[in-house]
């Protein structure tokens, strides 16, 4: 069980308590003890006083019925509880005293009534005899410790005796009444009286302290209790509706349970507002996903590729929605038109002006302007509506793939890199930013690309990329990267950069949205159309020409070796029955696909038909067909046609390219 | 092609280097025809080709043939070769190394 604070109060009092009733009792017994003690005094004083007036009536000297005086003396020790009471006549000389007489109480020892009897002499003088015998007679009181246990004795002077031959009183003192009192008698008889105060106190503490802790326990642990419950299940409550604490009395516990009341339901209407705002943020945000999904849409695939080019291409807006755009497209001509900007500022401002400018940036390149013109339109276009004087920076470039020239124009934007045999910054003169000043012309550049090569299109995202340190990524880390990439593929440059930016980014927040776009001039096919006599012997020249197509990889060449040597090799030996004559290979080689046609004139023979069964073919006999039935293995279409008396074979082998 | 001949006692090596085609099968098969008569044991080593054909298939069957099951032992052979003779399933017949 937890320690509450009512326990902790009890445990308090009850020493507290204990102290005090020890006290109390202390006093009590000091006070009793010592009344009681007095009274004792009194009593045996008045008793000696009684006995020596008694004794007054006797001659010390000449006592002739002691029995009397004895009888008298014993009534007096049971009335007064006196051990003995005695009268005895002290020499002063002989320090010594005579029992003149003497009365036993109760308590009295066996051995006392033997010793001491009337005449009896015993050699004990006490100051008190002598201070009686000097009149003292209030006072003298002896407290001694003898077989009889604590004792009180009172010496009284009897001050005058009876002269039994006058028949008067002569007033000399001539004898001393004594009188004991045991103490241990007295005080037992007082101890057993105590007890019962001290009862009487134990119990009345223990109902004290039992009030005390019921009057805690009801008027302050109880209700704290439940205003702690209450406050504890505060938010469970909230759901089937709060019950406001009871406030009864003015005390600092009702004091606690308004505060708390009001506490709750200024909780209250905050959850109210928190839950209000939050349903709007939500609302928000959802609205800023719709936009940033519009915006994304408006910008062309990530990746995109003909027969000419292949485009990658990716923006990481900074916040929801961004500024920067990239674009391409191919004109209706076949050349392809890219672009990149980036809008000043960043948020749905920017973002709507990216929007603009993306459109226009499309509709004057499908119009077919050159760059320039592109940039001069743009520009004047944007800067024609725009209150905010908001500006944008853009590269456009146009690829003609006939000539593979890339013609382009800047805007203000940072120079692309071309990726060819060496890292080349495209960084010639151009213009403004567009969307300020109308009517800027821009200057125009041309570069010869070649197959293989790639551009490289990027916003400021990239090389002002911040570390957690401040740095910034740089165009030296940039140029490192793509120096480092020459030769490959559009898409492993755009990750190794990326990649190379969010390293060094590392956690730091991304300030600016990062745009990268690659054009890759891809390896053109290849036609060619070889006549050749059908001798074996050319088999020579159709190697060499398989075995210098630049876009093959060695593996690709060696299948296209297999099904050309042995495809004319049967022309060679079929075709013409020993006789010379013509046979013409054609090779169309595409980015990743390679047709091979074989045409001769000799005697119809389709290969496609009766292709060997590998299980049938026997080493000894030579039979034929294993050529033919390894090309059809390695082909992945074949087809044969007779046409003008020509036999028409097309094979087809796909390979997969280093694009992808 | 190059064909390198090599005895050591009564086996036979013949270490090919180049293209194993129709213009050039023709040579390793008279190697193996020359060299048959005067060993018990044939090896050829093809860790010098990268291009087979089935002209070159032939000289191997035929020399597998000639020779002996457990004579024959072809050597090395690099992944496009290899590649043929799973295709053609002879990969399983022949004692390749």
């Amino acid at each position: 069980m937890k320690r509450s604070i009512f326990i902790k109060i009890i445990l308090m009092i009850f020493p507290i308590v204990i102290l005090a009733d020890l006290i109390i009792l202390g006093s009590a017994y000091k006070i009793t003890y010592d009344a009681n003690y007095e009274s004792c005094i009194r009593n045996v004083e008045s008793a000696s006083r009684i006995a020596a007036d008694y004794f007054a009536m006797f001659d010390p000297d000449h006592i002739e019925d002691t029995a009397q005086c004895n009888e008298e003396f014993d009534k007096l020790c049971a009335m007064m509880d006196l051990t003995y009471l005695c009268a005895v006549k002290p020499d002063l000389e002989e320090k010594n005293i005579r029992y003149l007489s003497i009365g036993f109480g109760e308590g009295a020892s066996e051995k006392a009534k033997k010793t001491r009897y009337p005449g009896v002499v015993i050699d004990v003088l006490h100051e008190e005899h002598i201070l009686a015998m000097q009149g003292k007679d209030e006072g003298n009181i002896r407290k001694e410790s003898n077989q009889f246990g604590d004792t009180i004795i009172s010496y009284m002077p009897v001050t005058r005796y009876y002269d039994l031959d006058d028949l008067t009183f002569v007033y000399e003192t001539k004898s001393v009444v004594a009188a004991e009192m045991s103490l241990s008698v007295v005080m037992d008889s007082f101890r057993t009286r105590f007890r019962y105060i001290l009862i009487f106190t134990v119990v009345s503490s223990v109902i004290i302290l039992g009030s005390v802790a019921l009057i805690i326990y009801c008027m302050v642990t109880r209700p704290v209790r439940k205003i702690s419950k209450r406050m504890a299940s505060f938010v469970s409550d909230r759901k089937t509706g709060f019950k406001k604490l009871e406030v009864k009395g003015d005390d600092e516990l009702s004091e606690m349970s308004r505060s708390f009341n009001t506490m709750a339901d200024e909780i209250d209407s905050y959850i109210e507002n928190i839950s209000e705002l939050n349903k709007e943020r939500h609302t928000q945000e959802a609205e800023l996903n719709i936009a940033r999904r519009i915006q994304i849409g408006l910008l062309p695939p990530a990746e995109f590729r003909d027969r000419h080019v292949c485009v990658n291409a990716s923006m990481l807006p900074a916040k929801d929605v961004g500024g920067d755009l990239y674009d391409y497209q191919v004109l209706a001509d076949g050349r392809v038109c890219v672009a990149i900007a980036d809008v000043s500022g960043k948020g749905v401002s920017a973002a709507l002006f990216m929007a603009r400018a993306i459109t226009l940036i499309h509709q004057y390149a499908s119009i077919g302007y050159s760059p320039s013109r592109i940039l001069y339109e743009y520009n004047n276009s944007l800067a024609a509506n725009n209150p905010n004087r908001m500006f944008i920076t853009t590269f456009v470039g146009i690829y003609d793939p006939e000539t593979r020239e890339f013609t382009y124009s800047n805007g203000g934007h940072n120079c692309p890199y071309l990726l060819s045999d060496r890292l080349i910054a495209l960084d010639s003169e151009g213009g403004m930013a567009a969307g300020i000043f109308a009517g800027e012309e821009y200057e125009e550049a041309v570069v010869s690309l070649k197959e293989g090569d790639v551009l490289f299109l990027y916003t400021d995202g990239v090389n002002e990329a911040e570390s957690a340190d401040g740095d910034f990524f740089g165009t030296q880390r940039l140029e490192e990267e793509l120096s480092a990439h020459i030769g490959a593929s559009g898409a492993d440059v755009l990750t190794a950069v990326l990649e190379r930016v969010a390293d060094f980014a590392q956690d730091a927040v991304q300030s600016d949205d990062i745009t990268v776009l690659a054009m890759r001039v891809l390896p053109q096919g290849m036609h060619k159309e070889l006549e050749l006599t059908a001798q074996a012997e050319n088999l020579r020249t159709i190697f060499d020409t398989i075995r210098n197509i630049p876009s093959l990889s060695e593996e690709g060449k060696d299948s296209l070796c297999l099904m050309a040597e042995e495809m004319f090799v049967n022309i060679c030996s079929y075709a013409y029955e020993g006789k010379t004559g013509d046979a013409k290979v054609i090779f169309d080689i595409a980015d990743n696909n390679a047709e091979l046609t074989f045409i001769d004139s000799g005697i119809p023979f389709d290969p496609t038909k009766d292709v060997l069964n590998i299980e049938d073919y026997d080493a000894e006999k030579r039979v034929g067909g294993l050529g033919r039935f390894l090309t059809f293995e390695v082909a992945d279409a074949y087809s044969y046609t007779h046409q003008n008396g020509q036999n028409i074979l097309k094979i087809v082998k796909k390979f997969s390219t280093g694009d992808e | 092609m190059t064909i390198n001949k090599k005895t050591d006692g009564t086996t036979l090596c013949l270490e090919v280097v180049g293209q194993l085609d129709t213009l050039t099968a023709p040579e390793l098969e008279n190697a193996v025809e020359e060299g048959i008569p005067n060993c018990e044991k044939l090896i050829i080593d093809m860790a010098g080709v990268d291009y087979i054909s089935s002209a070159g298939i032939r000289v191997i069957l035929q020399a597998h043939h000639t020779v002996g099951g457990e004579n024959f032992v072809l050597r090395s052979l690099t992944g496009n070769v290899q590649e043929i003779f799973r295709m053609t399933g002879f990969g399983k017949v022949l004692n390749i190394e």
